[in-house]
């Protein structure tokens, strides 16, 4: 089947909003309060069993998909309005200044996420607020290199030197041209930064960097599930399947997205 | 052709790098186009032809040289002051599947010179939409085409829309940088016939630039020959293909593949 | 004797109706047929049906039979014993017809190395010899560059070479000159011309170009549409086409039978696209 990837990616996480969009206004249990027995295995009413402290399995996996979401669309929308103006200012710039941001981007690039959101956490107490805007900048070189990259394809095409034929200036051009020519290969970027940073929230939640107790979290449930794993590992494979399909849908997505923009790129002759 | 001088470049030099790996693009060209003219341009690959166009209508600034567009000096202005030359000096740009924004409707690909503020402030309030249905009609479109995608017309259609857009504001030259090398044969006497036309209908002057000398000595009455960023042989079209003086725009014409029946 | 015979060939992508419906035609030896047409008429995917070159999704229905074997359902194997070896391509664009990590000598080498089995020194001086052949006075310069040191006319000169080295019965040119300035297209042409007749190779020659044609082709087909409106010699084509179709393009290619500045005629004076079939 053709775009299979794109079709699996999109009902995987159309999975993930939904299950979001309904856990805001309904959720078996309340996912922050003892609801039970603890440790029960999955069975009824507790469809996925119960925690270390009696709480709602089911509950807390349909809530944390919503600091997931979040997560990926804070993150993502930081690192793509600083990344996308860097890259095509990097584009339009020529001789040293270019040169400067490039090697700037670099040293940024190689500053992990994981350092960032440490030291965020060190400043101002780690939180899921502090997680996503180091998840966020960390991401923003990507976002410089693949804007740059598109920017600069456009820049070199004749249909903007007709544009600077008539006397359009560099602004109007970014708006005009390189904005809307570079939106499909910022948006394949997007999706697998989301996946990224869905990731990156869940590890930074399993360090205590991140989303705090007793908000739900799928990198905390993680975490809370280490402790009892050989008494329960069940508690582990819930939250840990939820990011896999989660980063899995993500993955596909931008892989579809991909794959649908490169045909339409190349001229049938 | 009238006397008067529209184009005047005199020493015009392009040279890109430096030192040891420096590349002569263009060196020390006089060039003098009149009102009214059809100047072909003819040349090879690193001919300096495109350096030239490029010099010509201010995308480039000249390693050394100067140009003179009816009568006002351009090289050295900013980019600020070059309205004049703006508005009344267009290009058409060889593939139309390159000179034309994917994402762009059509309508606003060929408004898009009317909303330069630089040409703006050379040019008379004209109606965007108006002047749309006007240049699709002078081109042989049908106007309401206008709210399509580049990609929804074929090549011969896509260079008349390239076309349009250089008419829009009313220029007083046209350059036509390899208008039909790549468009498919059993069109291309279609946009010169149109250029033809269009040239006549709007008393502009053109410089055609082409390798194609068969279509050069169609379209032009006269035509430069270049070579490795020199002027090699100027003259009216008629007596340089028959008569010519250089070796080297004889053995161009030579190289002109010629109906073997 | 039949080098080539092309029988009710008809070529579909996908659901998507035929762009070639059932052509047929002949080759000679030595014979050398001009494919003239415009773009999307199907020359070029004619070309590839025979060199068995089609994408995948392309539904090839009809006969080709080369030397006696039926290349319409080979396999690729059977195919790759014919390509490169009876038959060869080149095709438009020097840019990227050479691999850009190989150095050209290499690059023909393997092409030799591949049919002939020769050994790496053998062949070595056989690539040289090639390249003397299509024209080069430093062939071991030539043989030991990369592509992107070498200009277009001396990269299309190397793809040529990669194509006549194991003397192939046919050589199928796709617009070889279309993408080379004029002075190199002329000495490519008459390359062409030469070496084809010291092998005694048929060939295939696609132009846009009727005046290009000309040059090389005794005898001419004109596509339109996937089909063939009209056949004959070079001579009888271009100076007393019978076909609408072909007059049109005769009259609109012929530049140097025009008045300079008049109106050049169009391919819709004469003819003028009817429904589809």
């Amino acid at each position: 089947m053709r775009r299979a990837s794109l079709w699996a990616g999109v009902v995987l996480i159309g999975f993930v909003v939904v299950t979001a969009v309904v856990s805001r206004l309904w959720s078996p249990f309340d996912p922050v309060m003892p609801v039970g027995t603890r440790l029960l295995p999955p069975g009824w009413p507790c469809v996925l069993g119960t925690d270390a402290f009696g709480r709602d399995v089911a509950s807390r996996l349909m809530v944390g998909a919503q600091g997931c979401l979040w997560v990926g669309i804070v993150a993502v929308g930081i690192a793509a309005l600083v990344g996308v103006p860097l890259g095509l200012l990097s584009a339009g710039l020529k001789g040293p200044a270019s040169e400067v941001l490039l090697r700037a981007t670099d040293v940024a690039q190689a500053f992990p996420a994981l350092l960032l959101a440490l030291l965020l956490a060190g400043a101002f107490g780690g939180n899921t607020v502090t997680a996503m805007i180091a998840i966020g900048l960390a991401a923003v070189p990507q976002f410089l290199r693949i804007a740059r990259a598109g920017a600069l394809t456009v820049l070199a095409s004749d249909f903007v030197l007709a544009a600077r034929a008539c006397g359009i200036g560099r602004v109007a051009i970014a708006r005009t041209h390189v904005l809307p020519n570079i939106a499909p290969l910022v948006g394949v970027q997007a999706s697998v930064t989301f996946a990224m940073a869905i990731l990156a929230e869940a590890a930074l939640s399993y360090l205590g960097l991140g989303t705090q107790p007793p908000t739900p979290s799928w990198g905390s449930m993680l975490r809370d599930a280490q402790s009892v794993l050989f008494v329960d590992p069940l508690l582990a494979v819930w939250p840990g399947l939820a990011i896999a399909v989660a980063v899995l849908g993500f993955n596909l997505l931008g892989d579809g997205l991909r794959d649908l923009l490169d045909p339409r790129l190349r001229e049938v002759a | 052709m009238s006397n008067e001088i529209i184009f005047d470049a005199r020493s015009l030099t392009r040279t890109y790098g430096t030192g040891a790996r420096a590349v002569r693009a263009l060196e020390a060209v006089d060039l003098t186009v009149r009102r009214g003219e059809r100047l072909g341009v003819v040349g090879e690959s690193g001919s300096g032809k495109s350096t030239l166009i490029r010099l010509l209508a201010a995308l480039d600034t000249p390693t050394a040289g100067s140009v003179t567009f009816e009568g006002r000096p351009v090289t050295g202005l900013a980019e600020r002051d070059l309205g004049f030359l703006r508005r009344r000096v267009q290009i058409v740009f060889q593939d139309p599947r390159a000179s034309l924004d994917p994402r762009m409707k059509v309508r606003r690909i060929i408004t898009e010179p009317l909303r330069s503020p630089l040409i703006r402030a050379e040019l008379a309030q004209l109606d965007p939409d108006a002047r749309v249905k006007e240049m699709m009609e002078a081109v042989g479109l049908d106007y309401a085409d206008a709210d399509r995608y580049p990609h929804e017309f074929s090549g011969g259609q896509r260079q008349r829309i390239a076309i349009a857009r250089a008419l829009a504001p009313k220029p007083h030259v046209l350059i036509a940088d390899e208008p039909v090398s790549a468009l498919d044969v059993s069109v291309r006497a279609q946009v010169l016939n149109l250029l033809n036309d269009l040239v006549d209908a709007f008393g502009l002057t053109m410089i055609f630039v082409s390798h194609d000398l068969r279509v050069v000595r169609h379209v032009c009455s006269t035509a430069i020959v270049m070579q490795r960023g020199r002027v090699v042989e100027a003259g009216p079209t008629a007596s340089l293909f028959s008569n010519p003086t250089q070796e080297y725009t004889r053995q161009l014409l030579a190289a002109v593949p010629s109906f073997r029946t | 004797m039949t080098l080539l015979e092309v029988r009710d060939l008809t070529v579909a992508f996908g659901r998507r109706p035929p762009v070639v419906r059932g052509i047929s035609f002949a080759l000679e030896q030595g014979q050398r047929v001009g494919l003239i047409g415009e773009s999307g008429c199907g020359k070029t995917v004619t070309s590839l049906a025979v060199m068995g070159l089609l994408a995948e999704n392309a539904s090839v229905r009809g006969s080709i039979v080369c030397k006696g074997t039926e290349l319409v359902g080979a396999s690729d194997r059977e195919l790759s014993t014919f390509r490169g070896d009876e038959i060869s391509m080149i095709f438009q664009e020097p840019m990227t017809a050479l691999d850009p990590t190989m150095r050209a000598g290499r690059q023909v080498a393997e092409v030799l190395r591949l049919h002939a089995g020769a050994a790496a020194g053998a062949a070595r001086e056989r690539v040289l010899a090639m390249l003397a052949e299509v024209g080069f006075s430093d062939p071991e310069r030539i043989a030991d560059s990369y592509p992107h040191q070498l200009s277009g006319g001396q990269r299309q000169r190397v793809v040529t070479a990669m194509a006549l080295i194991n003397s192939p019965d046919l050589v199928i040119c796709d617009e070889p000159t279309t993408a080379l300035d004029v002075t190199v297209q002329a000495k490519v042409l008459d390359l062409l011309d030469r070496v084809l007749t010291r092998e005694n190779a048929a060939c295939l020659f696609i132009s846009h170009d009727l005046a290009v044609v000309s040059q090389l082709a005794s005898d001419i087909l004109v596509m339109l549409d996937g089909v063939i409106v009209e056949r004959g010699t070079a001579s009888e084509i271009l100076t007393a086409p019978k076909h609408p179709y072909t007059r049109g393009l005769v009259a609109t290619s012929r530049l140097d039978l025009v008045e300079p500045g008049s109106r050049l005629p169009v391919v819709e004076d004469f003819y003028v696209a009817g429904a589809s079939g």
